[in-house]
């Protein structure tokens, strides 16, 4: 179930420029721990960066950097969580 | 049942009234316009908000909201406790916490295969036949089957079930008699099988919660019973409606079904729309504080329609609300509600519409509804079809 999310064309709700070409931009996601409700739409859209712990509510992987490649989807997740829990920052 | 006419759907409204059951978007879509917070003098005064930033602030708040009703009825019957649907803080987080482990998508992946064998076993059933009708003979069975099995429940007792369901959901609205008998009935069956597990445990949920504590202590029996009568009721009619209600949009849309048949990687983002545009379930919430939402007040003691499948149709939120995009990519629907209450078995329920949309597309491409019948709704708490004949290629 988790390995089917759809590959968007174009990033979701991407603010123009980011991660486009802007050398030394760093993107991390973030989930609100207090927010989050376990809908765990983004560990199945992004897996990459997001887990789930025992009681299924998320977290970001590691310092929840996000690689080029994982951009789109870092902007996905963001645009499916229905608590508005994560947190997309670009510095 | 005959009941008083609506004359106004924004001070009037009646979410029994037959048009509300069999097409209730365009009433929400006029009351969005008109007055986003409707309200009746029926079933002793109840609200109902219609936009998805009204719903949402209704299920945020729990200081002016309580849960310990959930469902709007003609009239409040004794507090039955279904912890932790019913359950408002402080006591909600433990009663839900004690549930989580057993429904994290890692924990419901191991169901996968199970659903797969039941979905398969149905189809066999009827491949063959031309037809069949979808609710009955395949969507009401799956999820009735897997909660029973992790309940440790027989599986082949989905008719019992579903009558409790019908009696506590539907006539129950109307026909206190009807609801206090599924109770009843529904509290002695688990009462022993609680009995059973007390004398030798069991690796299933029933075990698990009549061993289970809170703060050191065992759960009380209306504790015990309740989250297990909770366990049954909502895995099974639930699904049951999303189910049903993606097959009756698959019948009529050929072109979402082809694709879908042709690429089953889309399932997944398709079943989020479906449950978007067809959400099942309308929770309600107690007023026991005064308050105001978006300028209109709130009086104790009435009822609030907590209404997720008319936030899903918003369109200040969702684009195009009354049009299924199959593969919509921007999709925070709230078809699992909002919030401390986000249903539990929300991992469940992906699992089960998601194989049963790919087990049927895989055999049955091919289906549209039987021009010959009629497709009928459910009432009250949970909208999904009831009566859904479909006819596959090649029939007629």
């Amino acid at each position: 179930l988790t390995d089917a999310a759809p590959r968007p064309e174009r990033p979701v709700s991407k603010p123009r420029g980011v991660g486009e070409g802007r050398l030394s931009t760093t993107v991390r996601v973030k989930v609100d721990r207090d927010r989050c409700q376990g809908h765990a739409r983004c560990a199945a859209l992004a897996p990459e960066l997001f887990k789930l712990d025992e009681l299924g509510n998320a977290q970001e992987i590691g310092d929840g950097t996000v690689l080029d490649a994982l951009i789109e989807k870092a902007y996905l997740a963001k645009a499916n969580c229905p608590e508005l829990a994560i947190e997309v920052t670009e510095t | 049942m005959s009941r008083p006419p609506v004359n106004d759907w924004s001070s009037d409204f009646d979410h029994l009234d037959p048009r509300w059951i069999e097409d209730p978007y365009p009433i929400w879509a006029g009351l969005r316009e008109k007055c986003p917070i409707a309200h009746t003098e029926r079933y002793r005064g109840v609200y109902f908000p219609s936009r998805y930033e009204d719903v949402r602030a209704v299920a945020y708040d729990t200081e002016h909201f309580s849960s310990r009703r959930i469902i709007v009825r003609e009239t409040p019957p004794p507090r039955i406790p279904a912890p932790p649907i019913t359950s408002d803080p402080p006591e909600h987080r433990p009663a839900k916490n004690l549930l989580l482990p057993a429904f994290t998508p890692d924990a419901i992946k191991r169901h996968e295969p199970h659903a797969r064998a039941i979905c398969r076993k149905l189809i066999d059933r009827f491949a063959d036949k031309g037809g069949c009708d979808v609710a009955v003979d395949y969507a009401q069975e799956i999820p009735a089957r897997i909660i029973a099995h992790m309940l440790g429940l027989p599986d082949d007792e989905g008719d019992r079930f579903r009558q409790w369901i019908h009696e506590i959901l539907e006539l129950g609205i109307t026909e206190p008699a009807a609801l206090m008998k599924a109770l009843g009935e529904s509290s002695k069956y688990f009462q022993a099988e609680v009995e059973k597990r007390r004398a030798q445990p069991t690796d299933d949920l029933i075990s698990y919660l009549a061993h289970a504590t809170i703060g050191g202590a065992p759960l009380s029996e209306d504790h015990l019973l309740g989250s297990i009568r909770l366990i049954l009721i909502a895995g099974i009619d639930t699904t049951w409606s999303a189910i049903g209600a993606c097959f009756w949009h698959l019948a009529r849309h050929p072109q979402d079904r082809h694709r879908l048949a042709a690429d089953p990687t889309l399932v997944p983002t398709a079943v989020e729309e479906l449950l978007r545009a067809f959400s099942p379930v309308t929770m309600a919430r107690e007023v026991i504080k005064e308050t105001t939402i978006n300028g209109c007040p709130f009086k104790p003691g009435e009822m609030v329609l907590l209404s997720f499948p008319a936030a899903n149709r918003d369109p200040a939120v969702f684009p195009d609300a009354d049009r299924v995009v199959i593969d919509r990519k921007e999709n925070r629907h709230a078809a699992f509600g909002l919030g401390i209450h986000r249903c539990i078995g929300s991992n469940l329920a992906r699992m089960e519409i998601t194989v049963a949309l790919e087990e049927w597309l895989a055999r049955i491409p091919e289906f549209r509804l039987d021009p010959a019948a009629t497709v009928t709704w459910s009432e009250g708490t949970v909208r999904g079809p009831r009566r859904l004949p479909v006819l596959f290629q090649g029939a007629c």
